[in-house]
């Protein structure tokens, strides 16, 4: 137990874990006042990209040396911290819906939350576990200005649906493709490649 | 020293990298979510309006740049030196301001290659809306270096944007707009464009430019502020701008935002060719001049040999104006909504819709409404176009009228009517029906022009 222990802390979880339960708060919080069905599933989506963006910080340990030179098989536990960390997030939000009237979802926000956590993963691959969120916020937010009306079946081509499979409605197959490649990509790079540093 | 700081601190911080991010997300935007934009104004005003998605993002860079020196762990360094931390940091709150300027006029012209007509009207009142546009990217950045500073932690510039993209973004959308929004709206960075439309004629009224000058700028001020203090009793007093901005601005503001749009005089003067005969249209659609100047003239020399005595003068009136007064009778008061649309309209297009009805505008007694409109009176002044330039109805092109709608048929089958007719005769009806036009007595004009013979 007490290793898994120091683990947690070492990769900043009660912080994490505090960000997230904020996230699920404000979103049952904001739920409470919001009444339109576009908006509430627009919050949701915001609310998952908090709650994801967040995990990027416990990408990376304090000492990338450290980690390297340690004889820990650190690929299986990677991943591991990917989804396991995903689907707390999952769970957080998506418990919301105990408490009150559900924004969106669970499936839509299993989906959000999967991509978007797969993209947290791949930015720690790719640019580090600190600048990590930067790709799902810059995505999230091309995205959000053009929207289509949240809730309404895609009428574009395929491949803007999948560019867009953020705020597709949940019965949409190339959005949830679309997220599901983001998840595996993002995990499995993550798990191979770990943060750069 | 200060300079060489400087560059060192734009080498070394985010302030590059983040500019040329803002400004390519900025471009994207103003690219993929609209058609290319027909006037300046209209990019200018939505370059703004998107500031809901660049300001939280400028936010979240500013407050990137703040954590910085924790996240090198030398916070405790820094602070046991003896120079006083306003000194240390001001060359990289400069060197942020410059990048968020810079982002917002690379944005800017990234986005001109999406104007139609790059050498179209530059209105004057874009001017201070660009400027305080940059005014707020700089409040943002400086807010979000103080934010950084306050609350290191890696979290705070992911949040601090999802955050933005929420109070920005989503709240308006979730607060009930009515058609009368509240002239405090002008607190929020972003603008929106007026809602009855027509924002190429419109600008910002001195008054909300100033209050949200000073609003922006006590942001900026109160952000700065709280960057660079140490100690918390200043930083106090660091909050002490924003409150009295508010106090100033907030009173100074207009009642309701459609109030602070006001129209856009220069735009709507005419402008005219310096060389005779004058051919002239509204400034805002000047960079048609050359466009339209051939077949104005064209049209004027058709007049002159089918129809004396002619007009000798043409102005080119546009969509965005009710109807006219009636024009003297010696200019050619030609009405085109074309410009909007963005058809490449050819000479022979332009000469053919400008003779439409001899010259004159059509009649709003006669026209019918829009759903249901006159086709026999339309045909008629399409014949009257034909009959002028000898030719038939097939060849032209028009979006409102022509030969393509349903007065097309009846149009031909007149004109044949007319052509059957002695050439005499045919330009007696052709001019009774332009004197009726331009007083737009009732009567139909149709059987004027092809009636049995009176």
């Amino acid at each position: 137990m007490r290793p898994l222990a120091l683990y947690l802390r070492s990769r900043a979880v009660p912080a994490t874990a505090t960000a997230v339960l904020v996230c699920a708060v404000a979103l049952w919080a904001i739920g409470l006042v919001v009444d339109h069905p576009q908006s509430r599933v627009l919050v949701a989506l915001l609310a998952a990209l908090a709650g994801t963006a967040a995990l990027g910080q416990g990408l990376a340990g304090a000492d990338h040396d450290l980690d390297r030179a340690s004889a820990i098989a650190w690929p299986p536990r990677r991943a591991a911290h990917v989804i396991v960390a995903g689907a707390a997030v999952v769970g957080l939000l998506a418990a919301t819906a105990l408490v009150g009237e559900q924004m969106a979802g669970t499936g839509q926000i299993a989906r959000n939350v999967a991509g978007l956590a797969g993209l947290v993963a791949l930015g720690a691959a790719v640019v580090g576990a600190d600048r990590a969120p930067l790709l799902p916020v810059i995505w999230t937010v091309l995205v959000l200005r053009y929207a289509p009306p949240m809730g309404e079946p895609p009428t574009r081509p395929t491949y803007k649906v999948m560019l867009t499979w953020m705020v597709q409605p949940i019965d949409t197959r190339a959005a949830t493709v679309a997220a599901a490649i983001l998840a595996v990509a993002g995990t499995l790079s993550y798990a191979v490649l770990g943060s750069r540093r | 020293m200060g300079a060489r700081i400087l560059r060192i601190e734009l080498r070394r911080s985010v302030a590059l990298g983040a500019a040329a991010l803002i400004a390519a997300v900025g471009v994207f935007v103003l690219f993929a979510s609209n058609p290319p934009y027909g006037f300046w104004m209209e990019l200018v005003i939505f370059q703004r309006d998107i500031l809901q998605l660049t300001w939280p993002l400028a936010l979240a860079a500013g407050a990137w740049q703040g954590i910085r020196e924790r996240r090198s762990r030398i916070e405790e360094l820094l602070a046991t030196t003896p120079r006083p931390r306003w000194q240390r940091v001001l060359p990289i709150a400069t060197a942020m301001a410059i990048a968020a300027v810079a982002a917002y006029l690379v944005m800017l012209a990234g986005a001109a290659a999406h104007l139609r007509h790059l050498d179209g009207y530059f209105s004057l009142g874009a001017i201070p809306l660009i400027a305080l546009g940059a005014l707020a990217m700089v409040g943002a950045i400086w807010l979000g270096l103080a934010i950084g500073r306050l609350l290191p932690s890696p979290l705070t510039a992911p949040m601090l944007a999802v955050i933005g993209f929420f109070s920005l973004a989503v709240s308006p959308m979730i607060v009930a707009q009515d058609s009368r929004d509240p002239g405090t709206f002008l607190l929020f960075p972003y603008l929106q464009g007026p809602r009855d439309g027509g924002f190429a004629l419109q600008m910002l009224s001195a008054r909300a430019n100033l209050s949200q000058a000073l609003w922006f700028a006590a942001v900026a001020a109160t952000g700065l502020a709280l960057f660079a203090t140490s100690r918390p009793s200043t930083r106090v007093a660091a909050v002490l701008p924003l409150l009295l901005g508010a106090a100033v601005a907030v009173p100074a503001m207009p009642s309701t935002l459609s109030v602070a749009w006001i129209q856009d005089r220069r735009a709507t003067e005419v402008v005219c060719t310096d060389d005779e005969p004058e051919v002239c249209i509204t400034r805002l659609h000047s960079h048609a001049l050359d466009q339209v100047r051939g077949p104005a003239r064209q049209a004027l020399a058709v007049l002159a040999a089918k129809l004396p005595p002619a007009p000798t003068r043409v102005v080119v009136q546009t969509a965005d104006k009710g109807p006219e007064d009636p024009q003297p009778r010696d200019t050619l008061a030609v009405r085109i909504s074309f410009f909007e649309d963005g058809v490449e309209y050819t000479s022979e297009d332009l000469l053919f819709l400008m003779l439409i009805g001899a010259g004159v505008p059509p009649c709003a007694n006669l026209m019918g409404t829009r759903e249901k409109p006159e086709t026999e009176y339309l045909a008629a002044r399409l014949v009257v176009a034909a009959w002028l330039l000898d030719r038939d109805l097939a060849a032209a092109q028009g979006r409102d009228e022509g030969p393509e709608g349903p007065e097309g048929p009846l149009a031909r089958e007149a004109l044949t009517a007319v052509r059957g007719l002695a050439a005499d005769e045919q330009r007696a009806r052709v001019t009774a029906f332009r004197d009726a036009e331009r007083t737009c007595a009732e009567g139909d004009r149709l059987d004027m022009l092809t009636g049995a013979a009176r």
